[in-house]
């Protein structure tokens, strides 16, 4: 008995250690795992080494708790996430396949492991590891977009329109998915398809403007120049095109530790319109990097882009306080300023602006601008004279010279500069108007033409019929000696502006009109009053953020 | 398909037979060598008892005599010029029928440092091809240099070869960073002259990228059209960072583009810029690539600009002396993705068999190189992926760059010149001191509008991993065999020998309008059953660089051809009696029969 009872111990342990043994082999998961790599930091952003160690320390820390599969496998892909946001591609790779082989069914590693290979230009691995998360989650809009825009890329074009037509089923997809069904269609040469496709992409999202290059290609593929052309004007290379939310893109997107990365994105964000985007990702620039005045600058841009003056102007101030030769921050405080209704300080910017980049257009003639508004059209004729040296034949720059000049008393330059405008523009009904009313009222008689001014009022005004070239046509008629004529238009013209609600000052029109009723013709073509001598760019209602080195 | 030519094909042999013969052969030549002056610098060293090549190309530039090493001035500043390279020309400057090399040099990068005036930065050098009396062919350069007065001064970037006076020499243009480009003329005794200041053509202080001659106003004589490439100077270099926050080199896009100059040739050693006036500074970008080819057929010039970062131009040529962009309706000047590239490297040729002129360009890492498919008149398609050559090229950078019948079967494969221009994080990790370098690839033209890599097949000399950069074709030991030679950017100097080609059927042909090159005349080779092969007469294209001027002609297997059809840039169409295979012949306009002006 004994010796049987002895036995049947001796097995159950035997088969107490089998069990723990197998037990152990089974939750011993990660022996097969490979480790990985370590980084090499040398050269690395603080903010990036910081991030990084956080993230292997995090880790460490779980690892250390021998986790549940589901729990190292996260541990894992959250480690594969920062290398990969800070572009550490080896051991993200291996971090990322190893959260895959623990946990097979979370979609989020197979996924950005897909992402990962396809910036690395892997493209095969990529496609493999995106058709593992299409087979298991095959309405998984981010993936169909994604794969199908590299099967179009690999020329797979079938396999690219499957997954298109799929993805235009899911909620969100449509827009991607026609655009990319009419770029398949485009590759396949099936023009009128690629037309329809594209069009109907373009009707959902009207701004993706890079499609309309496609779309330009289709309509030449179909022998339709004039279309090609029509969209080949709408067409910007730095447009965007239809997507999908993506929030496993996002996620990784906001572990990006690096600040210039960070930046770049920003300036990306903002070029395409997005300040608001623009805004979170210089915060988290300026996070990464306080002192990057760069950074700061461009968040105070993107702040004035949203409207946010007052936040804009504090940013901007501070980015100039750390260094003060950011052209951009200059500009854009300048035109903060303007917004504020502070020309001086306004002008003070725009100056420096110049200083540090002679060849700023918009700085040049914002200055001027401000300068006319502060009644110092001696000090802006010359700005503008620059300006349109560098922009030679922009009907904005020689009428704004012109009006400086006529502003200063200088009428034959100015009469001079207006004709030049209008051979150049014989439809720009501005410029018309502007060299008629000078040639009808200038105070020098050398300057003054009152056949030629009522030629050229009469054909602007039945062109325009608006009252702005009726005040002209009036003058001109007046300075030819219609004074009925004058007067009635004149009249007619009160009425029109009263009814149209158009700005005026109203003073100076019946000034006039009490000069033709006297039988006198017009000396004063522009009140000092008119809106013409305050000239505001619209571009200065909106600023761009900064074009600096990707 | 097409047959792969095995790697081990008769004439690799030949050709290592003949290194040995010849290395006897110049040995008994040396006895009589001519006073040490006029062989400076000779690299002695003839094509040593190589291992059999294993591939379509054997790299012998040591062997051959050219050992050069470019030099970027890398100084841990990442100055931008350090990563854009320098090109390399082959063209017959002694005008012996032998292709001689010049190779543009770097240099150091120091901001505010004046032009270094001692140190000529391009070598030339000059072929001493010997062609022994059994028919065997010894390849052998000596540097010449010093000898020819060619002094490049300035950190060399591009160069291009036209002769300008018509007087049957060809004159050399190099473009500079931070230093005047330079117009070096021929004078015919192996000398050249600096006639820069002369010809006014120095440039307004721009960083001059790639050059190409073309007679844009059909006077006779070749004008000259410059690229620049960006607002850069080493004072105003920016810092720049990779994704891992790692300071890398800087994108174009953080500096303005610089529009090209068009320089009109008087005809009395002096041009006149005509930029603004041609209306050729209404776009631009910052241009890398350059050709000059009639793509509307119209028989007059037009220039095909490759942008890094922005939009290419097309500039149709309008007869008038003035030029219009029409890039964007005419489908070439972004991808088919409505995205601009990185355009470096160009070549146009006639790939697919059509008869007209596709255009191909390299791109930065996945980005793909793009294929721009010629539907007639010069209106295109982006093809790239179609064609075959998108996909290969999607891991590399790709710079200089050439349509090449390697194995002369009458279709045109590629060559690409890789090398990244931004850091490669794996390399970077690995301490690599230089971690741009990428090999290069060859694309094999199946003959059926599509291309596969070969590379592979390419041989030990394509598993070289070097930061590529200006690449040159030509067939530099007169065997028919179309070879290439790259300047690697701090690197060492490649001359890659075409193992393959010679076994095909073939002729060359030099085509001349008084004593020049034929600069855009257009060939076609008729033959009964197989398609009519076109090729134009280019030097210009890949990247910074300069072509043989010549003009192979593979006939594969089929050795017949019916006609040979020249149409010269002047309107006149000649034919002439088809040329005896395997040699070059030379042909003159008005030598042959008139046909109608086209």
């Amino acid at each position: 008995m004994s010796a049987r009872k002895s036995a049947r111990r001796g097995i159950a342990l035997v088969g107490t250690v089998l069990l723990v043994a197998s037990f152990a082999a089974c939750t011993d998961y990660t022996k097969d795992l490979p480790a990985v790599p370590t980084v090499q930091t040398n050269g690395l952003e603080p903010s990036v080494v910081k991030a990084v160690q956080r993230a292997r320390a995090q880790f460490d820390s779980v690892a250390a708790t021998r986790p549940s599969r589901e729990k190292l496998a996260s541990a894992y892909g959250e480690l594969a996430m920062t290398y990969h946001a800070q572009d550490l591609v080896a051991p993200a790779a291996v971090a990322y396949a190893n959260a895959h082989k623990l946990d097979p069914d979370d979609k989020r590693w197979p996924y950005l492991l897909g992402h990962l290979y396809n910036d690395s230009s892997r493209v095969p691995e990529a496609i493999a590891s995106f058709e593992e998360v299409i087979a298991k989650h095959p309405t998984d809009a981010p993936t169909l977009l994604t794969l199908g825009q590299i099967y179009l890329q690999t020329g797979a074009l079938d396999k690219s329109q499957a997954m298109y037509e799929r993805l235009k089923a899911q909620p969100g997809g449509q827009a991607a998915a026609l655009a990319g069904l009419g770029k398949v269609a485009l590759a396949k040469r099936n023009y009128a398809v690629a037309v329809t496709d594209l069009e109907e992409a373009l009707k959902l999202t009207p701004d993706a403007s890079r499609l309309r290059q496609p779309l330009a290609m289709a309509y030449q593929g179909q022998g339709d120049k004039v279309k090609a052309e029509e969209q080949l004007r709408l067409f910007r290379t730095d447009g965007f095109e239809p997507s999908v939310d993506d929030p496993l893109a996002d996620a990784l997107s906001d572990r990006v530790a690096a600040s210039r990365v960070l930046l770049r994105r920003g300036q990306r964000d903002g070029k395409a319109g997005r300040f608001d985007l623009a805004e979170k990702a210089f915060r988290l620039a300026v996070a990464a990097d306080p002192n990057d005045a760069e950074a700061i600058a461009n968040l105070g841009i993107s702040l004035a882009n949203l409207g946010r003056i007052d936040e804009a102007e504090q940013r901007l101030e501070e980015a100039l306080r750390k260094d003060d030769s950011i052209v951009v921050a200059h500009l854009s405080l300048g035109v903060v300023y303007d917004r504020k209704g502070r020309d001086a300080d306004a002008i003070a910017q725009y100056a420096k602006t110049v200083k540090l980049d002679p060849t700023n257009v918009a700085a040049l003639v914002y200055q001027a601008d401000a300068l006319m508004r502060t009644n110092q059209a001696s000090r802006a004729i010359p700005l503008y004279r620059d300006a349109l040296a560098k922009t030679p034949g922009s009907g904005r720059m020689e009428m704004s010279l012109a009006m400086a000049l006529i502003r200063n008393g200088q009428h034959a330059e100015a009469r001079a500069v207006l004709q030049s405008a209008l051979e150049a523009q014989q439809d720009n009904y501005a410029v018309a108007n502007a060299l008629a009313r000078l040639l009808a009222t200038s105070s020098d008689a050398s300057v003054r033409d009152g056949a030629r001014a009522l030629e050229l009022a009469r054909k602007t005004f039945e062109a325009t019929r608006s009252p702005e070239v009726g005040q002209t046509y009036a003058m001109a008629l007046a300075e030819t000696g219609s004074f009925t004529e004058a007067v009635k238009l004149q009249q007619e013209t009160l009425i029109a502006y009263e009814r149209s609600k158009l700005p005026v000052f109203r003073p100076a029109l019946e000034r006039n009109l009490e000069h033709y009723k006297r039988r006198e013709p017009a000396r004063e073509g522009w009140a000092p009053e008119d809106r013409i001598f305050q000239p505001r760019s619209p571009a200065a209602q909106r600023v761009e953020t900064a074009p600096r080195p990707s | 398909m097409r047959r792969q030519l095995p790697a081990s094909s008769l004439s690799v042999y030949i050709f290592r037979l003949l290194a040995v013969i010849g290395l006897v052969a110049l040995a008994a030549c040396s006895d009589k060598a001519t006073s040490p002056s006029t062989t400076p610098k000779s690299a002695q060293a003839p094509i040593p008892d190589a291992p059999a090549a294993r591939g379509i190309f054997s790299e012998v530039a040591k062997q051959v005599g050219i050992d050069f090493r470019h030099l970027n001035g890398m100084s841990g500043e990442f100055y931008y010029p350090e990563v854009i390279g320098a090109g390399v020309a082959l063209f017959d400057f002694d005008n012996d029928g032998k292709l001689d090399v010049l190779i543009l040099q770097g240099g150091p990068l120091v901001p505010n440092a004046a032009v270094d005036m001692k140190t000529c930065t391009a070598r030339l050098y000059r072929n001493a091809l010997d062609v022994q009396p059994d028919g065997k062919r010894v390849l052998l350069f000596t540097d010449v240099t010093d000898a020819s007065k060619l002094c490049s001064h300035g950190y060399a970037m591009g160069v291009a070869i036209g002769d300008y006076d018509n007087d049957g020499y060809p004159d050399v243009f190099i473009t500079h960073f931070g230093a005047p480009n330079q117009l070096f003329h021929n004078n015919g005794d192996g000398t050249f002259t600096d006639v820069t200041q002369k010809a006014g053509v120095a440039g307004a202080g721009h960083w001059g990228s790639s050059a190409t001659f073309l007679d844009f106003d059909h006077d006779g004589r070749l004008d000259l059209y410059v690229v620049n490439y960006v607002d850069y100077s080493l004072a105003n270099n920016q810092k720049c960072f990779a994704s891992t926050s790692a300071r890398d080199y800087c994108a174009p896009s953080g500096y303005k583009p610089v529009p090209g100059i068009l320089y009109r040739n008087r005809g009395d050693g002096t041009f006149e810029d005509v930029s603004v006036k041609s209306g050729i500074t209404k776009a631009f970008g910052a241009g890398l690539g350059v050709m000059a080819i009639d793509f509307n057929e119209d028989g007059w010039p037009d220039l095909y600009v490759a942008n890094d970062g922005n939009p290419n131009q097309l500039w149709i040529n309008q007869k008038d002396g003035t030029f219009k962009n029409e890039a964007e309706i005419r489908g070439a000047a972004v991808n088919a993705d409505g995205m601009a590239e990185a355009g470096m490297g160009i070549d146009i040729g006639d790939f697919d068999g059509n008869g007209t002129d596709d255009i191909f360009l390299t791109h930065l890492t996945r980005e793909k190189s793009t294929m721009f498919v010629n539907r007639g008149q010069g209106y295109f398609e982006d093809r790239s992926v179609e064609v075959g050559v998108a996909v290969p090229s999607i891991p590399f950078t790709g710079f200089g760059t050439a349509f090449l019948d390697y194995d002369n079967d009458g279709w045109l494969d590629v060559v690409a010149a890789n090398g990244a221009v931004h850091l490669i994080e794996e390399l970077r990790a690995k301490g690599d001191p230089y971690p741009l370098h990428q090999r290069k690839q060859l694309f094999h033209n199946l003959g059926n509008g599509h291309f596969e890599e070969a590379t592979a097949a390419g041989g030990p000399a394509f598993e070289l991993s070097e930061v590529g950069r200006g690449l040159a074709v030509g067939d530099l030991d007169n065997d028919g065999a179309v070879d290439f030679v790259v300047n690697n950017n701090n690197g060492p100097f490649r001359v890659f020998h075409n193992d393959v080609g010679a076994a095909s059927n073939w002729f060359g042909l030099r085509l001349l309008t008084g004593k020049r090159d034929a600069y855009g005349a257009r060939i076609e080779v008729r033959r009964t059953g197989l398609p009519t092969i076109v090729r134009r007469v280019r030097a210009d294209g890949s990247y910074l660089s300069a072509n043989d001027p010549r003009v192979l002609i593979g006939l594969g297997k089929q050795a017949k051809v019916d006609a040979l059809v020249v149409h010269w840039t002047d309107g006149v169409t000649e034919s002439f009696e088809p040329p005896a295979l395997s040699r070059y012949t030379t042909l003159t306009e008005g030598s042959g029969r008139k046909g109608a002006k086209s």
